[in-house]
């Protein structure tokens, strides 16, 4: 009985993610990541940065609008397919993705409380809008 | 200093779900023509209120690690719960109330 459960679950889960919008899902969650990890670059190496002058500032205003705009389109193609209750735990994912690159590039430390801390949070989430579908 | 920071962060928090609640008013409002979603008056002060958290986002990821932004920033989820509630009248139910217990633990952990 438990054992078909499990089966049930896997073949669900499964069928989830061998499908072409897969794709939309993970390109969703890169562009995100390369338009912050772009960011924080543009802001801590541009020694002319005043809070100001952001809207004088074409590249990294592009930049931020383009993956953000991007990411909104993707966003929207990936939600077709997906229920939201796997759609949005799956985005947590980001905040994961954020801390890896942030230790690459910018020499964050990564404790093990930030990665327990990133699970509760993703664990929230997932209960969250669970709870939104039934 | 500090409490400019958290300030900051906060007010991106809130304003994030203003946002998001001003885009479901828009998209929920009647017929399903996308231009009329598009343009209705609260989707586009929705995108407005988007335009000013980018901006304010740039100086709060300037002064904190960019990790921290990202955890803290899972609080607008607890945030548009609380304006779903009283704006669009959607219920709160017990694993709700969880999640946000969760949302927020996961967050404390995170910068403990």
């Amino acid at each position: 009985m438990r054992d078909d459960f499990m089966k049930d679950h896997f073949k669900k889960f499964s069928s989830l993610l061998i499908t072409p919008y897969f794709g939309f899902l993970v390109f969703s969650i890169i562009i995100q990541t390369v338009g912050a990890i772009g960011t924080k670059y543009a802001v801590s190496n541009l020694n002319d940065y005043y809070f100001l002058s952001i809207p004088g500032n074409l590249v990294l205003a592009t930049f931020m609008l383009g993956t953000m705009g991007l990411q909104a389109i993707v966003w929207q193609k990936a939600l077709i397919f997906y229920p939201l209750s796997f759609a949005y735990p799956f985005r947590s994912l980001i905040n994961f993705t954020i801390l890896i690159s942030a230790f690459i590039f910018f020499n964050e430390s990564i404790t093990i409380l930030n990665i327990v801390g990133l699970a509760v949070i993703s664990f929230g989430i997932y209960i969250l809008v669970r709870d939104d579908e039934t | 200093m500090i409490l400019m920071l958290i300030l900051l962060i906060l007010t991106i928090i809130i304003l994030t779900s203003i946002g998001q609640v001003l885009l479901k008013i828009g998209s929920s409002s009647a017929n399903n023509s996308l231009i009329k979603i598009f343009t209705h008056p609260a989707s586009l002060m929705g995108y407005f209120t988007f335009a000013i958290v980018a901006y304010l986002s740039i100086d709060a990821i300037k002064q904190i690690e960019l990790k921290v932004f990202f955890a803290v920033t899972s609080l607008t989820y607890c945030i548009v719960l609380f304006f779903s509630y009283f704006l669009l009248h959607e219920k709160i139910t017990k694993n709700k109330v969880l999640a946000i217990f969760l949302i927020t633990l996961g967050v404390i952990i995170f910068n403990f």
